[in-house]
């Protein structure tokens, strides 16, 4: 899929674990770890939201574009 | 109107289902003397039974299939799995088993001619069920998007 994820950079950055992060976001550690390992199909604007206040970063820092298939 | 639970409703058709597979079975039996007495009571030549035997005989398995293919999607239906890869298997597959049907019954029509009917009824159904196929893959595809939106 063309948008990796980069959760762990960040994380690691903040020295902050995934279940730290799944308490303070407020979403379960299954769908932080279905996040993080590129598995999502989807974001809602508020998960990314509260995601990058928790982290104190950008949503560039954390989502990045890969041009690849158009199928993927 | 009686309004009875989806549990119920479902227990209902997987009955159904198990009485529809019962007397499959006690078709592959019963074929011979009942497709003789049909054929008396009609007063069909003698030169007609074996071929019409036969073609009932092959229409068969195909029903078994679809039986068993239904079976199955009840079972994703009881599991709360109903808009999954394997429902659209199992619903392409009666599917195809109606067009089976269509062309076994087709066939036997030139011998009685109220058969076409029931070829074009198999055939209806087999358009629909493929549909319903094309639906199911479609709220799949949505139910999948749904669930890996975090």
């Amino acid at each position: 899929m063309p948008i990796i994820v980069n959760l762990d950079v960040m994380m690691a950055k903040r020295k902050m674990s995934l279940n730290e992060l799944s308490d303070r976001v407020g979403i379960t550690l299954a769908n932080l770890s279905i996040l993080k390992n590129n598995k999502a199909k989807a974001i809602r604007f508020s998960t990314l939201e509260e995601i990058c206040r928790v982290l104190d970063c950008q949503p560039a820092d954390i989502l990045e574009y890969v041009p690849g298939d158009p199928g993927e | 109107m009686l309004k009875i639970s989806k549990r119920a409703s479902c227990t209902l058709s997987q009955i159904l289902t198990a009485a529809v597979f019962v007397l499959l079975t006690a078709a592959l039996f019963l074929l011979p003397p009942v497709l003789r007495f049909i054929m008396d009571v009609f007063g069909k030549p003698e030169s007609y039974f074996l071929p019409t035997l036969i073609l009932f005989y092959v229409s068969l398995p195909p029903a078994f299939a679809a039986d068993i293919s239904l079976h199955l999607l009840l079972r994703n239906v009881r599991q709360e799995q109903i808009f999954t890869a394997k429902s659209s298997v199992y619903l392409c597959a009666i599917s195809w088993c109606c067009m089976l049907e269509t062309v076994i019954f087709f066939v036997l029509g030139f011998w009685y001619l109220t058969l076409f009917l029931l070829s074009f009824a198999a055939l209806f159904i087999g358009v629909i069920l493929r549909v319903v196929k094309n639906v199911i893959e479609e709220a799949s595809a949505i139910k999948a998007e749904n669930d890996f939106t975090i």
